[in-house]
């Protein structure tokens, strides 16, 4: 349904000092192929809008489906009606320069229109992916899904503001799970990226099938990881993982505030630390970045209309600005981005990662193995935990290589680490140049109260880690 | 509008039910399932209101068959006929379309006549003009930090074979924490259906008794095996990781299952540990995506022996197993751990030198084919020396075996449980919970 926001905005006269519409219509198309087999087929269609005003100092907010101007005006009055009953005990006074006026279209990059591929031929894609993947006796279960996309978002507001982005993205992931007596092993690959059809490289999709297939294989026969302290090569699909947890969330201001401190969880940055705390070695440096071409989380303005740009969050080693929208900002006076975001029209906006990455540094992958005497490099996520303080972290891997004397040796199984935020960044030892950093993303970062999943970037050359504590399975 | 009570004025759900099915060819098949709510969110930070927000949704989801080919279609209905026509008509089409090109399913599970049924379970909600009175009032200035959830929620399930199961209920839940200057917590839930504000400031007061055990200065504790007493609520949190592949029988024959050396008797657990799944909690209707009505008790472990999996059709298809009506996604809905007989007033002195842990933290699996999980204490954790409180703890963290925890390191199960109801909010507001007690368990390992 076509819906003019500005129109009903002009017609709402409500008696608030502020008010703003975000209208969010989101398609999904899923496809889920098991074994070669069609497991899923489905697509959602997701519209609704966000109602928000200020009143008496308060923003207040209602979401509501319908869409029609007697909705949205019942849905005012409700936010309205938020706000002004609990102004009197809000926790900071706000003000209508907190949703800057914004104006412009965003619009993600695209070679190939969605139109372009059918979803029977999405099936025989995958599926041809499972068949590559099925190839070998121990193989006892193989998995190939993609998610397509399409993400319209509206937002106008009484002080002038009038910007929308239209968001093309597509996730897709392979998995495989391969058996040889008790022994059982999974390897797998996928992404999310703002783009076209174009990601569906056959080549590519084969190859990475191919690949994960061979390392499940490798994996039934390789040997325990090591329990010791050693170097760490952390690959980036695994620094993806390691950045989020454990620089990402820390570093979010409506935790340092407090906010989420009943959920999430609070952060062990304090607000002192900002521009003072050596987070880690000097070789660290951490972006927001929303200006990446094609990472997830990339956009001109956030949902409160703040202009979205690229500033260090960690530069050499120290902290220097948090992860804090305008509210955040002004609560707590400490500088930061524009990362008011929300999952979708039916939830507030928070502060959020948007694209958080680790800036390349100058070592080739080959120049930090061969300084490494004794030390493992890990591959892909599969498991990890860290306090709510976001301190001790324990993470696990797929996919593991033992490194003797400068040199790759051999292949281990079920690799994990554990380390502590602050210490494990200051034994970053070496930061992997542009030929090894990749462009990543997650589509699921929970958070907030009510719940938020929300999609978040992450970039990242390989790195290597000094003196970390290493472990197997039992 | 879409969950007006039944009661009081006709449903706009089951007008549009009706419409849509009389849309369906004989050759066709449709499921609808539908999750709406109209909800109301208050997040409060230190005794101050954050964010107010009120929520009305209707997801309704088609699961459409023909020939042996299926395709879902969800959307969100606005509660008019003149939008949602529109929508409900473009749906179809897509999936008619659609269903013809692809592949056949040979797992597929055709639809069938569940029944009908229904539940609802009216509440007395508190009037959104006292609720900074009822709340605020009485904590003073003390860091008073969480959520107030309210509101209504249906859950249905209508399928063209003329099955109709509908679930509706009105609930509260309340999920706070207070903070300690030097940052400890406790954490508190006041949840039901009837909000009184009697039993709301009993809630609050005893969490603010408690806080007074955490003003001692904490103490760090090495890393290293310590006897501990698990709360219902940290029991609650390892539970809730049997939903992620243990108790699913299609995760264990996809090679993913916490339990597969329990199911291929390398392991054994504890003849005190004993999981069933009970709908007679009353958190969640029994009926699943398909409508297929679970029984009311399931037993999954029974004194420690593996006695069942969760089993939907298409994995009782795929499998050739029969199917105990789990959902999609096999994981536990309403689950009961058994009580032993550890007394409440016995916990101190039966754990006599040890750690007191009231909430677990990120659990997640650290090898999951040897059953190994990871994760944090959190929030009022105590340090217990001759059955004596004698400090907070500085939090730790763990890498355990559910064989370990649940089996031979089990020491004993307390009298009672505590129902833990489900708070996520993940796209919508969650029914269900399970019923907890606390756990005493020998040699725990903290490795952090």
């Amino acid at each position: 349904m076509g819906v003019d926001l500005n129109k009903i905005i002009k017609n709402l006269e409500i008696g608030v000092d502020w008010i703003g519409l975000r209208q969010i219509s989101e398609t999904n198309t899923r496809v889920n192929i098991r074994n070669g087999r069609p497991d899923s087929n489905s697509r959602s269609l997701d519209n609704g809008v966000m109602v928000e005003v200020l009143k008496d100092g308060m923003f207040g907010y209602a979401a509501t489906p319908d869409l029609t101007p007697e909705g949205i005006f019942k849905a005012a009055l409700l936010a309205k009606k938020n706000a002004q009953t609990f102004s009197s005990n809000k926790i900071y006074k706000f003000d209508e320069s907190l949703r800057p006026k914004a104006q412009g279209t965003f619009t993600s990059p695209f070679v190939k229109n969605f139109d372009q591929l059918s979803l029977s031929e999405l099936n025989d894609f995958l599926s041809l992916c499972c068949d590559k993947m099925g190839k070998r006796k121990e193989v006892i279960d193989t998995l190939a899904f993609a998610v397509i996309s399409d993400i319209q978002t509206t937002f106008v507001s009484s002080n002038g503001s009038e910007f929308s982005s239209n968001i093309k993205i597509v996730q897709h992931e392979l998995s495989v799970t391969s058996k040889k007596n008790n022994e059982i092993q999974s390897r797998s690959w996928g992404n999310i990226s703002q783009c076209g059809l174009e990601l569906f490289s056959k080549e590519q999709f084969l190859f990475h099938a191919n690949r994960i297939l061979e390392e499940s294989i490798e994996l039934l026969e390789a040997s325990e990881c090591p329990n010791e302290k050693m170097d760490l090569i952390l690959m980036p699909d695994q620094m993806v993982l390691q950045i989020h947890e454990s620089i990402g969330h820390p570093l979010e201001m409506d935790r340092i505030l407090g906010d989420e401190r009943n959920y999430a969880g609070w952060s062990f940055i304090k607000a002192h630390d900002f521009g003072k705390l050596k987070y880690g070695s000097n070789l660290l440096n951490i972006t927001f970045d929303p200006s990446i071409k094609g990472q997830i989380a990339s956009y001109d303005f956030d949902d409160t209309g703040t202009q979205a740009s690229k500033e260090y969050l960690i530069k050499d080693g120290i902290l220097v600005r948090g992860l804090g929208g305008i509210e955040s900002q002004l609560r707590s006076k400490i500088p930061g981005v524009a990362n008011s975001r929300a999952t979708s029209w039916n939830r507030a906006p928070i502060d959020r990662m948007a694209n958080i990455n680790l800036e390349p540094g100058k070592s080739t992958l080959d120049e930090m193995v061969k300084s490494v005497e004794r030390g493992v490099i890990m591959h892909t996520n599969r498991s990890w935990s860290i306090d709510d303080y976001r301190n001790k972290f324990q993470f696990g891997c797929e996919y593991a290589k033992l490194i003797e004397d400068g040199k790759i040796t051999k292949t281990l199984k079920n690799p994990n680490y554990r380390g502590i935020t602050n210490s494990f960044w200051s034994m970053l030892k070496m930061v992997g140049d542009k030929s090894t950093f990749e462009v990543m993303g997650t589509a699921n970062c929970g958070k907030g109260e009510p719940n938020q999943a929300i999609k978040v970037g992450h970039a990242s050359p390989v790195c290597l880690f000094s003196e970390v504590e290493v472990f197997g399975g039992v | 509008m879409m969950l007006e009570n039944e009661n009081t004025k006709s449903s706009y759900f089951i007008d549009l039910v009706g419409r849509i099915f009389e849309k369906i060819e004989r050759h066709e098949e449709l499921g609808l399932n539908f999750s709406g709510e109209d909800s109301f969110f208050l997040r409060f930070n230190r005794g101050k209101v954050r964010q107010v927000t009120s929520l009305k949704q209707g997801i309704l989801n088609f699961q459409f068959v023909d020939n042996l080919r299926s395709i879902n279609y969800r959307l969100q209905i606005s509660g008019h006929w003149e939008l949602d026509k529109e929508r409900v008509e473009e749906a179809l089409k897509f999936c008619r379309e659609k269903a013809k090109t692809l592949p056949q399913d040979p797992f597929l599970v055709p639809l069938e006549n569940h029944g009908v049924t229904s539940q609802q379970f009216t509440g007395h909600l508190p009037n959104v003009e006292n609720l900074e009175k009822d709340l605020f009032d009485s904590v003073g200035n003390l860091d008073f930090v969480g959520c107030l959830s309210m509101g209504k929620i249906e859950k249905s399930t209508f399928n063209s074979k003329g099955q109709a199961h509908r679930f509706f209920t009105e609930n509260f839940q309340l999920d706070y924490s207070f903070y300690t200057e030097n940052q400890k917590a406790v954490k508190g839930l006041y949840a039901g259906l009837d909000w009184k504000v009697g039993e709301l400031r009993d809630s609050l007061i005893q969490s603010i008794n408690d806080l007074e055990k955490l003003k001692t200065p904490s103490i760090k504790l090495p890393r290293g095996k310590y006897k501990v007493y698990l709360a219902p609520d940290a029991v609650s949190e390892i539970i809730d990781i049997f939903s992620w592949g243990a108790v699913s029988y299609s995760s264990l024959m996809r090679g993913n299952s916490g339990l597969k050396q329990l199911h291929d008797g390398e392991r054994l657990l504890s003849e005190q540990f004993s999981l069933i799944e009970d709908f007679s909690l009353g958190l969640n209707p029994r009926f699943n995506e398909r409508g297929e009505i679970a029984p009311e008790k399931l037993s999954i472990i029974e004194n420690g022996k593996l006695k069942n999996l969760m089993v939907n059709a298409r994995t009782a298809k795929e499998y050739g197993v029969p199917s105990n009506g789990a959902s999609s996604f096999e994981g536990l809905r309403s689950s009961i751990v058994a009580k032993g007989n550890l007394k409440k007033e016995e916990i101190l002195s039966t754990l006599d030198t040890g750690i007191y842990i009231s909430n677990l933290h990120y659990l997640n699996w650290s090898d999951i084919q040897r059953g190994r999980f990871t994760g944090m204490t959190r929030f009022a954790c105590f340090y217990v020396e001759n059955g004596k409180i004698i400090a907070p703890i500085e939090d730790l963290r763990f890498d355990e075996s559910l064989y370990d925890v649940f089996g031979d390191n089990l020491l004993s199960v307390t009298d009672f449980t505590q129902i833990i109801p489900n708070v996520g909010s993940y796209i919508t507001r969650s029914l269900g919970g399970k019923s907890t007690p606390g756990i005493l368990v020998k040699d725990f390992n903290f490795t952090l």
